[in-house]
C-alpha cells in the first residue's frame, strides 16, 4: 500500500526508495519462509536419517536410508498402515454420508416451508455452539449405553466414532450449505416445476450441479476435520488396531524422542501427505470457503 | 431367604461386564439364576444382604456392615464397595467449584490462561498475518503465488502431526531450536516443558506457526476487496503510510474479518489438540485436588478430570465445567452472530 518517497523531487532517489522497500519485502519473505518451512525440512531430513533420534541430527543426513519407512510398515506392535487405513476409512465414510445428509437437509430448509422450520434451523445452530468434544463425558456415556444394545456402535468401535463425528459435522455444514442454496434464485426451480419437474428432479437435475462448489468445500473441510480429529478418537478407541493416525502416532512418539524420532518423522510425512495434497489441489475453493466463515487453527 | 439384594443402579465405567451380569436380578428376586460363562445355570446367593430397617448392607462372608454415604456403600473403617450408585446431589458439583479452594484456585488459573491463550493466539497471528499480507500483496513482489502456496503448507498439515514435530524441535536437550539458542547464549536454553512461563511461550510459538498462514490468507483476501478511492482521498490529504493503515486499512479490515477473529477465538478457546499434545497440560501444578497443569485450558482440564485420572474419576465435576464453558461460548457466539447477521435470512428465500 505504501509508496515510499512520494514527495521527493528527484526521480533517482524515488527509485532507490522503491528498491529499498522491495529488498525489505524480500528479506521478510525469506525469514517468513524459513520459519514456516524449517520444521518440515527438518522432518524430511530426519525421516531419512538412520540414527532415529533427535540427538545431534544434521540437516543433511550423511548416509540417507529408507530404513525408517521400512520400520514404520513392519512394526507389528505399532501397526502404522492399519492406522492410516483406519483414518482414511473413517474420514471418507463420514464425508460421504455427511455431504449427502447435509445437502438434502439444506435443500429442504432452503426451498420448503413447513411447520417448525425456523425453530429447527435455530436449534441446529444453538446445538452447534456446544463443540462436540465438550460433550465428551456425555458422548462417552451415551456410546456406552448404545453399545449394550448395538455392540457395533458402542465404545471402542469405528461405528460409534462415526456416529459422533456425523453428529458433530452436520450442524455447521447444513447452515453453510443452506446459505449457498439460498443464493440460487428460486425462479430456476419454479420454471422447472412449471415444466413438470418433481421436487426430486428439481433438486437433482437443477440444484445439485449449481451447488457443486459448496459441495467441494463441505466435503474437503469434513474430510480434513475428521482425518485430523484427536480428542474423541483418543477417548473412544482403546484397541491399538482400531486407532486412527492421530492417536496412534502421538502415542508412538510420546516420551520416545530419543529412540523413535526418525520413524515418527516418516510416519508424520505420510500422514500429512493426503491433507496437504487436498489443500493444494482445492486451494481456490478452500480459500473461498475459509474466508466465508469456517475455522481451523 | 428374605430381604432383597439391592443392586447398585449406577453408571460407573470399567465395571461393564460385572454390571451386565448383575442386572439380571435388579428387583424383587433374591434368587438369581443366571447363565454362567460356561453355559451352566447356577443359583446365586447374594454376597451382600440389604437390611431395610437400618438401611445397611452386610457382607455375608466377612460380616462387615456397609452404610450408604454419598452414593457409595461405606464400611466403618472407610472401605467401600465399588461401584456405587446414583444419588441426587443437586448443585453440589457447581458449589464445589466455587467454594472448595483446592478446586477453585486451579479453576481460576486455568480460566485466566484459557482466555489469555485464546486472545493472544488470535492477536499474534492476526497482527503478523496482516503485516505479511500488507508487505507481500503488492504487484512488484516477485513469486507472489508461489509464496502463497508455500505459506499455505503449515496450515495444511494436521495439528496432530505438527505439534509433536515442534515438541521434538524444542526438546530441551537435543532439539535443534534449543541447541541453536544454547549456541548463541552459551549453554542456556528455555525450559520449554518444565517451566510454566516458557511452556506457555512455547505453546504460543507453535500457535503462531499453525495460525499465521490462515490469517495471512484471509487478510490478503480481505485487503483485495477494500475500496481504492478512500486511499486516493487520503493521498490527496497528505496522509503517510502509517496514518493510512491506522485510520483506513485496519478499521475496514476489522469489519470484514471481525467475525472470523471471533470464530478463531472460540476455536482456540477449545484448542484441545495443541495443549494436550504439547505437554499434556504440564508442568503440573503443585498441591491441587484434581490433576491440573499450568498450561491446561478448560477443555483439557475437563478431559483430565473426567478421563485421565483413572476412568470415571470425577465425571460430574467435569460435566459441570463443560456447562460453564458452554455458557461462555454462547456469549461469544452471540457476538459473532451480531457481527455476521447470520440469523437474518436473506431476502428472497425467507
Amino acid at each position: 500500500m505504501s509508496k515510499g518517497g512520494r514527495y521527493t523531487t528527484s526521480v533517482g532517489s524515488m527509485r532507490r526508495g522503491k528498491l529499498i522497500t522491495l529488498i525489505f519485502r524480500i528479506v521478510l519473505a525469506i525469514i517468513t519462509l524459513i520459519f514456516a518451512l524449517f520444521p518440515i525440512v527438518w522432518v524430511i531430513s530426519a525421516s531419512f536419517n538412520p540414527t532415529n533420534s533427535v540427538v545431534g541430527q544434521p540437516l543433511i543426513p550423511p548416509n540417507p536410508t529408507l530404513d525408517n519407512y521400512r520400520a514404520l510398515f513392519n512394526d507389528p506392535l505399532n501397526p502404522f498402515p492399519r492406522w492410516l487405513l483406519n483414518s482414511l476409512y473413517l474420514a471418507i465414510v463420514v464425508t460421504i454420508v455427511a455431504v449427502i445428509i447435509t445437502t438434502l437437509a439444506a435443500y429442504a430448509f432452503s426451498r420448503f416451508r413447513f411447520n417448525g422450520r425456523r425453530q429447527l434451523l435455530q436449534s441446529i445452530l444453538l446445538i452447534q455452539v456446544f463443540p462436540n468434544f465438550l460433550n465428551m463425558v456425555a458422548l462417552f456415556l451415551i456410546l456406552q449405553q448404545i453399545g449394550t444394545y448395538l455392540p457395533r456402535l458402542g465404545l471402542n468401535t469405528h461405528g460409534g466414532l462415526m456416529l459422533l463425528y456425523l453428529g458433530g459435522t452436520l450442524g455447521v455444514n447444513t447452515w453453510l450449505m443452506k446459505g449457498y442454496f439460498d443464493s440460487i434464485p428460486r425462479d430456476l426451480d419454479e420454471a422447472a416445476t412449471v415444466d413438470g419437474a418433481t421436487p426430486w428432479q428439481v433438486f437433482w437435475v437443477i440444484l445439485v450441479p449449481l451447488v457443486r462448489p459448496i459441495l467441494v468445500v463441505v466435503g474437503m473441510l469434513t474430510f480434513i476435520g475428521i482425518y485430523s480429529e484427536y480428542v474423541l478418537a483418543r477417548i473412544i478407541l482403546t484397541d491399538k488396531s482400531l486407532y486412527t493416525l492421530s492417536v496412534g502416532l502421538n502415542l508412538f512418539i510420546q516420551n520416545q524422542y530419543s529412540g523413535r524420532w526418525g520413524t515418527f518423522s516418516a510416519g508424520a510425512l505420510i500422514a500429512a501427505i493426503p491433507v496437504v495434497a487436498l489443500f493444494l489441489i482445492f486451494q481456490r475453493y478452500l480459500v473461498g470457503g475459509l474466508t466465508s466463515g469456517s475455522v481451523k487453527g | 431367604m428374605d430381604g432383597f439384594t439391592r443392586i447398585p443402579q449406577n453408571r460407573i465405567f470399567g465395571e461393564l461386564t460385572a454390571l451386565s451380569a448383575l442386572r439380571f436380578g435388579t428387583d424383587e428376586d433374591s434368587f438369581q439364576v443366571s447363565q454362567q460363562q460356561f453355559g451352566v445355570a447356577a443359583k446365586y446367593e447374594p454376597l451382600y444382604v440389604y437390611d431395610p430397617a437400618t438401611d445397611t448392607l452386610t457382607n455375608q462372608q466377612t460380616g462387615v456392615v456397609y452404610s450408604p454415604i454419598n452414593g457409595t456403600w461405606t464400611a466403618e473403617d472407610g472401605s467401600t464397595i465399588q461401584p456405587g450408585f446414583m444419588v441426587t446431589i443437586g448443585a453440589y458439583n457447581y458449589s464445589r467449584l466455587f467454594t472448595d479452594p483446592a478446586l477453585r484456585e486451579p479453576f481460576i488459573l486455568v480460566f485466566i490462561w484459557t482466555v489469555l491463550f485464546a486472545a493472544l493466539s488470535v492477536i499474534i497471528t492476526f497482527s503478523l498475518g496482516t503485516l505479511l499480507a500488507i508487505v507481500f500483496d503488492v504487484p512488484e513482489m516477485p513469486f507472489r503465488r508461489l509464496l502463497r502456496s508455500l505459506l499455505l503448507i503449515p496450515y495444511a498439515i494436521p495439528a496432530f502431526v505438527s505439534v509433536p514435530v515442534w515438541v521434538g524441535l524444542l526438546n530441551p536437550e537435543f532439539g535443534i531450536v534449543s541447541q541453536s539458542i544454547k549456541a548463541v547464549t552459551g549453554g542456556w536454553a528455555p525450559a520449554w516443558f518444565s517451566d510454566p512461563f516458557w511452556a506457555k511461550i512455547g505453546i504460543l510459538l507453535i500457535q503462531l506457526w499453525l495460525g499465521m498462514p490462515y490469517m495471512f490468507i484471509i487478510v490478503t483476501g480481505a485487503l483485495q476487496s477494500l475500496p481504492t478511492d478512500v486511499y486516493e482521498a487520503a493521498d490527496l490529504d497528505g496522509a503517510n503510510p502509517w496514518h493510512k493503515f491506522q485510520s483506513i486499512t485496519l478499521p475496514l479490515l476489522l469489519i470484514t474479518v471481525g467475525p472470523l477473529l471471533v470464530a478463531s477465538f472460540a476455536f482456540n478457546f477449545n484448542n484441545f489438540t495443541v495443549i494436550q499434545l504439547y505437554n499434556n497440560g504440564g508442568p503440573p501444578m503443585i498441591g491441587t485436588a484434581s490433576p491440573v497443569g499450568h498450561t491446561d485450558i478448560l477443555a483439557t482440564y475437563t478431559y483430565r478430570i473426567a478421563f485421565a485420572s483413572g476412568r470415571g474419576a470425577d465425571q460430574g465435576y467435569a460435566a459441570a465445567i463443560t456447562v460453564i464453558i458452554f455458557l461462555i461460548l454462547v456469549v461469544i457466539t452471540f457476538f459473532q452472530f451480531r457481527y455476521t447477521n447470520m440469523l437474518e435470512e436473506r431476502g428472497e428465500n425467507v
